[in-house]
């Protein structure tokens, strides 16, 4: 017990605390200067291009989202009540995708979507296609279909543990009381697994909003998001500490909010 | 008889809950004793603080006059068979029933030769080179008891070791354990909430209620004798009458009930007239009788138990009586028939109204 | 009749899997082929572009050092987390438990773009340069929260009463510690170790803020990665996830055998 409290407090409490701190100094040069400034903060909200890439960031993720959960409870389901048993297996084999290189994942999608990547070269080679699709690379498209694969199996752990618990006795006694397939489904399983896709959403929405790799390899000029800003202002020319630090805040509490907004919205409408 | 177990003025608290109050109790060498109870009652904690699982949050525990209170449960001469059997499952079952003797650093020739023993007491011969999850439930609960006995305790300490097996290996095992404990004629403390396995195994019962000991003796004791309302409901079925006492003459007491007033032997301390008791008598000291008959009513249920028949009688609007005999002695009885039922005095007992 | 009615899902559940592993095929398959653009159609076969990897004269000081913060990881996350793990089932109140087992998650929950920073502020605050060092901690501090987790979900069928059983028997806390519970928890904390190397070894977001001018196998394919299409990338790649691939499998047979 006693070292593992010990590290969290010293390498994790202690850094998030220096991150917070941080954020109200200044920076001259590369020099860091003590300071109780809202100077950072200031920044950050006004100024336009900060304002566009945390609108962006937030729609693609809520998009990612939008794609990952349905699949993840479509395919847990199937895993759950269509293959059962064998659905343990199928897990494995999604769950394992998780540890095929993070980097490598990504990289692989930009040779996939390529102006002359697997996809364009194989597409004109059949004949489909004369030009390149050139939305496929660089864009935001491009962003969400990766990240939409990295993320999709840890959307489906949830699920798939959520419906495990859900027996299959509750499905049939609904479809026994003479609902139908779809209102068994709003009625009956979607309310039982609420926590799963809780878990799953979050998943996706937050980790999503907090990538820089994947817009950085894949997406474009026009494709960054707001952690490659942050990214830029820790490792890249001309970087900031203090404004990164205030900006790594303003994101977290931004898609948090935005979490809990969809959250209260889901209730909402599974109220009805 | 010495004592071999001694609990002097034993509580227990957990947080804010208690759950064993100022118990006192005695168990003899040789003693073959069951803690009695329903779940919650307290007997497992008692256990524990016997075998050193716990400590008691103020009071004694003795083993053959040593006080143990402060040792640990490695340090006391006694050993436990647990509920589900805890059989180390990365050892065969030679190993396991080694183990003690093996920490107690005994040479391996020697093992072996107690080993042996053991697994032919509780005829298991040839087993020992199994793995735990090789074995049916009832084999790994005779192994956990050659186990706990490998060492030869002063006291050997069950709880529950029986509740995991299905009906008929339970009653087998019971026999087996009693057939045991009288072989080495060791010190057997048993926790179980089954009043059927009390009655067959026990010299004595200790029946516990909310971390107490309510009442204690042989099983024949208890049963004939319950001294309060909970004991006769906990074990066996009974028929109860609450009334006030109209009388008390001769070493009789009679008490006034709604179905008439009755006659019962006077036990124990002396009654007030007015003071509200309870009569208590079991449904198969309960006879259909012509004369001299106590109560009647109507019949409302006859359930049919294949040895034994159980009709249902209502006396009072709150109140059905119950009679159990053999099917013939119920012959031509319908639901719905008028009957008139009697029992012998000294069937009945008198009890405290506890409320229960 | 059966069967047909999981042809549709059976689909399904290919198309998925298919969009999961299509790119890890694609990097295998390419690490392979001659051509050095990624397209169709597949020329002819080589092995050039290993060679030509392991040329790289970084490589091999990545590779050694990507091996030194796997064993790292594994050691200190290992028994750290293993420690806690059984430290926190023991606990009697459940609400203490739930409460302290999702305090021990939050690293997997905050961002790791926002924990690397968060550990570069910090080393820097404490005047500690960057380097192996700093970064070990980083991959510790991330990859214990998948330790305790695993090792908490093997532990929740571990029968404690074997412990009881032992003490009654006369062993000391030490030696039923070192007889009973060390046998029956080593596989999972094994799996578990075997865990935290993985995640060590394709760790890149924390090792970027705070490795420095270091090198490790996912710092080096970045910065391939960055300067445009090389096929030693595929190369390096496939090595990497076939490593990776076979520490989970690995890890996950290890802890299959029951915790009995």
């Amino acid at each position: 017990m006693l070292p593992v409290g010990i590290f969290y407090v010293v390498f994790f409490a202690i850094p998030m605390l220096c991150l917070l701190v941080l954020s109200f100094w200044r920076a001259k040069g590369f020099e860091l200067i003590p300071d109780f400034t809202l100077e950072n903060y200031h920044k950050i909200f006004t100024s336009p291009l900060y304002r566009a890439l945390m609108l962006r960031t937030i729609g693609v993720a809520f998009t990612t989202a939008l794609i990952v959960v349905p699949i993840a409870f479509a395919i847990s389901y199937v895993m759950r009540f269509v293959f059962e048993r064998r659905g343990q297996l199928i897990l494995q084999i999604i769950l394992l995708s998780l540890f095929s290189g993070y980097l490598v994942r990504i990289y692989a999608w930009r040779t996939i979507l390529g102006k002359q990547g697997l996809l364009n070269s194989t597409l004109q080679w059949l004949g489909i296609i004369e030009e390149p699709l050139e939305f496929l690379i660089y864009s935001n498209i491009a962003v969400v279909i990766t990240l939409s694969g990295l993320l999709l199996p840890l959307a489906v752990l949830p699920l798939y543990s959520a419906m495990l618990n859900v027996s299959r006795d509750y499905i049939e006694a609904a479809r026994d009381l003479g609902a139908g397939k779809l209102h068994t489904l709003r009625t009956v399983l979607v309310p039982m697994v609420i926590p799963g896709l809780r878990t799953a959403f979050a998943f996706a929405f937050l980790l999503s909003a907090g990538d820089f790799v994947t817009p950085a390899l894949v997406g474009g000029s026009q494709s960054m998001l707001i952690g490659n800003i942050v990214a830029d202002q820790f490792r890249g020319i001309g970087s900031n500490w203090p404004l990164g630090a205030g900006m790594a805040f303003v994101v977290v509490a931004v898609m948090l909010l935005a979490y809990l907004a969809v959250m209260r919205l889901i209730r909402l409408i599974t109220r009805w | 008889m010495t004592a071999a177990v001694e609990i002097i003025g034993v509580r227990k608290l957990f947080g804010a809950t208690t759950a064993l109050e100022r118990v006192d109790f005695e168990v003899g060498a040789g003693e073959f004793v069951s803690l009695l109870g329903a779940s919650g009652c307290g007997k497992s904690t008692l256990l524990r603080i016997i075998a050193g699982f716990e400590s008691p949050s103020e009071g004694r525990v003795r083993i053959h006059g040593e006080d143990v209170t402060n040792l640990p449960p490695e340090r006391r001469p006694t050993n436990l068979v647990f509920q589900r059997g805890a059989l180390f499952p990365h050892m065969t079952v030679r190993e396991n029933v080694g183990y003690g003797l093996k920490v107690k650093g005994w040479e391996r020739t020697r093992i072996n030769d107690r080993v042996d023993e053991m697994l032919a007491l509780v005829r298991l011969e040839g087993f020992g080179d199994r793995e735990p999850d090789q074995l049916s439930g009832g084999q790994a609960q005779r192994v956990a008891l050659a186990r706990a006995l490998a060492s030869e305790p002063q006291v050997l300490l069950l709880d529950e070791p029986l509740s995991a097996l299905d009906l008929k290996l339970r009653q087998q095992m019971q026999l087996e354990l009693r057939a045991i404990q009288k072989r080495l004629g060791a010190t057997f403390v048993f926790v179980t909430h089954d009043q059927t396995e009390a009655l067959v195994m026990s010299d004595r019962i200790a029946i516990m209620n909310n971390g107490r000991i309510v009442q204690h003796g042989t099983p024949r004791d208890i049963y004939r004798r319950p001294k309060s309302v909970f004991v006769s409901n906990f074990i066996g079925a009974t028929n109860l009458l609450r009334g006030t006492v109209a009388s008390v003459e001769n070493g009789r007491t009679f008490l006034q009930t709604g179905s008439g007033t009755h006659a019962i032997p006077a036990t124990g301390s002396p009654l007030r007239v007015g003071q509200l008791m309870v009569l208590s008598v079991r449904p198969e000291a309960v006879r259909l009788q012509g004369e001299g008959a106590r109560v009647s009513g109507l019949v409302t249920e006859i359930i049919y138990q294949g040895n034994n028949v159980r009709v249902g009688t209502r006396l009072d609007p709150d109140t059905i009586f119950w009679a159990e005999g053999r099917d013939d002695e119920f012959d031509g009885i319908a639901v719905g028939d008028t009957v008139a039922l009697g029992w012998a005095e000294d069937a009945a007992t008198i009890l405290e109204d506890d409320g229960t | 009749m059966v069967a047909l009615r999981k042809i549709l899902p059976a689909a399904f559940v290919s198309l998925v899997v298919a969009y999961l592993y299509a790119p890890i095929a694609v990097i295998v398959i390419f690490s392979f082929t001659t051509s050095p653009r990624l397209s169709m159609p597949i020329e002819g076969l080589t092995l050039a572009w290993y060679a030509n990897a392991f040329a790289n004269p970084l490589i091999s000081t990545a590779l050694r050092n990507s091996l030194i913060l796997a064993i790292i990881s594994a050691v200190l996350s290992g028994a750290m987390g293993a420690a806690f793990a059984f430290w926190l089932v023991t606990l009697k109140r459940a609400r203490v438990q739930a409460t302290l087992l999702t305090a021990s998650l939050m690293p997997a929950i905050v961002p790791l773009l926002v924990i690397g920073i968060a550990l570069a502020v910090f080393f820097r605050g404490v005047g500690m340069q960057q380097g192996l060092l700093n970064a070990a901690i980083g991959h510790v501090l991330v990859s214990l929260p998948f330790v305790v987790l695993t090792m908490n979900a093997r532990l929740e069928t571990f029968d404690f009463s074997v412990l009881e059983a032992a003490r009654d028997l006369g062993a000391t806390p030490s030696r039923a510690f070192r007889d009973i519970t060390l046998p029956l928890i080593r596989p999972s904390v094994i799996g578990a170790a075997m865990l935290a190397a993985a995640l060590s070894l394709d760790e890149f977001v924390v090792t970027w803020f705070n490795v420095g001018n270091q090198q490790t196998v996912p710092v080096l394919v970045w910065g391939l990665m960055r300067r445009g299409i090389d096929p030693s990338i595929n190369a390096i790649a496939t090595v990497l996830l076939s490593v990776l691939v076979c520490l989970v499998i690995a890890s996950n047979i290890i802890n299959r055998k029951k915790v009995k």
